[in-house]
């Protein structure tokens, strides 16, 4: 309600905390203006109720109310580059082959053989017609019948009966979105004229997935979200992070069912500001994100907070024309260096700018509301005109495996990061679950896009 | 009895009482040293290096030893036990240790 509306700053804790838009103010290059704009409210401090985190009964009615109505992404389109690729994207019980079936044609079909409902897709390949592996029977790429052997046995049922069923697809930025809602509102307006303006800075349809990994998390899927929707948890969970990273002044904003939170990098946390110097800063951002050989004369000297984000912005600039040949001169400090995170309702993280391109997704693991599949995947931009590999897939690591452990390059610098997170997530469900806890304390400012979130889900739910 | 503590690269001394920690010797001296927890053995932050005197200090307990951990894996190029937290170590000689963020309350 706009009448709730007050100036957001008020509730940044002390009011002497360095702000984001003060970082923005001082970069070298032009900032978007929308990373300026401010769209939050107070939402109170009441205690929210755990029952989301622990009922099956809750978890049905997400599944009727919300995963069945809501927009979500089912994969990135250069997953299936080539006419004849196709996907599964499965959520609660329900399984959707999402198929390229002309060059710039993707469409989505309930997983499932229209004869003894068996599935048709295990993970992803390449096919000239989509058949089903129990009696053989096949269709077309557009979902109608090619062939049914023993046809005549099917008196009773005409082609369009036998057609696979299709799902409501839509494109944005080169994601791939899925409805199983028929009389679901268009994308473009699920996601809102904000965002939609927003993502024009970056587009990402040419950009690959570089890295795609996955793991079983032992905690509810919303738990897990907001793990990677507050900024708060840094004292706790990342504490390496604090001489380069403006925790408890970052910025959250709400637009619809979505969310965005500006976080500022290169620049100290407020609880450790009076002791961290800007070399201070530098010195630990590039300790954790560099290798020990990028600086064989020692890091850059700075003197003042914003020359340290100038000279990161300018590594990174850098390293990705080094990685990508993509030239991201006009891009400003902040779109290179900061954490930009927008929450896509209800289960995709999606940082903006160019410093991580990363995506987070999370949903329930199978119809487990104890445990959900979290995902992890990064874009990398590429030259306009240059020929793309098809993204890289899916790696599923186990339970207990350390993605520092992992061999992948991608995670030299960020797998101590993620296994941070993945150790706290291990250890909230069981806590949640207490009957000394009557559920959780959401901080006024910090923790308002969970809070925010929470009232949508709950409004989604409600409507039952 | 006081030991003498010599902090680099801001040249502090202090000096801490056998059964204070380096975090509330260096408090109670008008020194800034980075801390969020105020001394609870959980953020980490208050982590030091140790340049001489290292036969001075405690050993660390099974808890330290367990938040250390991660700050040793930034630090390869020091030995293993010269890394250590303000907030658990107590010393009982005069010692010189590295802490960047440490600074006189002043400054």
């Amino acid at each position: 309600m706009i009448a709730d509306k007050i100036d957001p700053a008020d509730m940044r804790k002390p009011a002497s905390f360095t702000s984001p838009e003060t970082y923005l103010k001082t970069d070298t290059r032009p900032v978007p203006q929308h990373m300026f704009e401010e769209s939050t409210w107070d939402l109170g401090n009441e205690v929210m109720p755990k029952e989301g985190y622990i009922s099956g009964e809750y978890h049905q009615l997400e599944v009727k109310h919300l995963w069945k109505k809501v927009w979500q992404v089912a994969c990135r389109e250069n997953d299936i580059p080539e006419v004849g690729d196709r996907i599964a994207y499965d959520v609660v019980g329900q399984s959707v082959m999402v198929i390229r079936t002309a060059p710039d044609t993707v469409r989505a079909f309930h997983n499932t053989c229209q004869h003894r409902g068996t599935r048709l897709l295990e993970k992803c390949d390449n096919v000239k017609h989509i058949s089903c592996p129990f009696h053989n029977w096949s269709w077309n790429l557009d979902g109608s019948v090619h062939n049914i052997p023993a046809r005549w046995d099917f008196p009773g049922a005409s082609d369009a009966d036998l057609a696979l069923r299709e799902v409501r697809c839509e494109r944005w930025n080169a994601f791939v979105f899925i409805n199983f809602d028929k009389d679901a509102q268009p994308l473009e307006n699920y996601l809102g004229p904000d965002i939609l303006r927003h993502w024009r800075s970056w587009p990402r349809a040419h950009s690959r997935k570089t890295y795609h990994f996955g793991m079983i998390v032992p905690c509810n899927w919303k738990l897990a979200l907001h793990g990677f929707n507050e900024i708060y948890h840094t004292v706790g969970v990342h504490p390496q992070g604090l001489p380069f990273t403006a925790d408890c002044s970052a910025k959250y904003d709400f637009y619809g069912l979505h969310t965005r939170f500006i976080l500022s990098l290169g620049v100290p946390s407020p609880f450790i500001g009076e002791t961290t110097e800007p070399q201070d800063s530098l010195d630990a951002f590039l300790s954790q994100y560099s290798p020990p050989e990028a600086f064989p004369n020692g890091f850059p000297q700075v003197s003042t907070f914003p020359q340290a984000r100038a000279v990161l912005a300018d590594l990174l600039r850098g390293s990705l024309r080094q990685m990508t040949g993509v030239d991201l001169t006009q891009k400003s400090d902040a779109e290179m260096l900061d954490a930009i995170g927008y929450m896509f309702f209800p289960n995709v993280i999606h940082w903006g700018g160019y410093a991580l391109p990363v995506i987070h997704r999370f949903r329930p693991n199978g119809n487990d509301h104890r445990s959900c599949l979290w995902e992890i995947m990064a874009l990398a931009p590429y030259p306009e005109g240059a020929k793309m590999e098809r993204d890289a897939p899916l790696v599923m690591l186990e339970a207990n495996e350390r993605f520092a452990s992992r061999p992948e390059p991608e995670l030299r610098f960020i797998g101590e990061v993620l296994d941070q997170d993945v150790h706290a997530l291990r250890l909230i469900q069981q806590g949640l679950e207490s009957d000394g806890f009557s559920g959780p304390r959401l901080g006024n400012y910090q923790e308002r896009n969970v809070r925010h979130f929470e009232r949508q889900v709950a409004k989604l739910v409600g409507e039952g | 009895m006081l030991s003498r503590v010599t902090v680099e690269p801001a040249s502090l001394t202090f000096e801490v009482g056998p059964d204070e920690t380096m975090l509330a010797a260096a408090a109670r001296s008008g020194i800034l040293w980075p801390t969020v927890c105020k001394g609870a053995g959980a953020c980490k932050t208050c982590y030091f290096l140790i340049r001489s005197g290292a036969q001075h200090f405690s050993p660390p307990t099974p808890r330290e030893q367990q938040e250390l951990m991660w700050v040793r894996r930034r630090h390869q190029d020091v030995p293993e036990d010269h890394v250590r937290l303000a907030c658990q170590a107590n010393v009982s000689g005069d010692v010189t240790v590295f802490c960047k963020g440490a600074r006189a309350a002043h400054a």
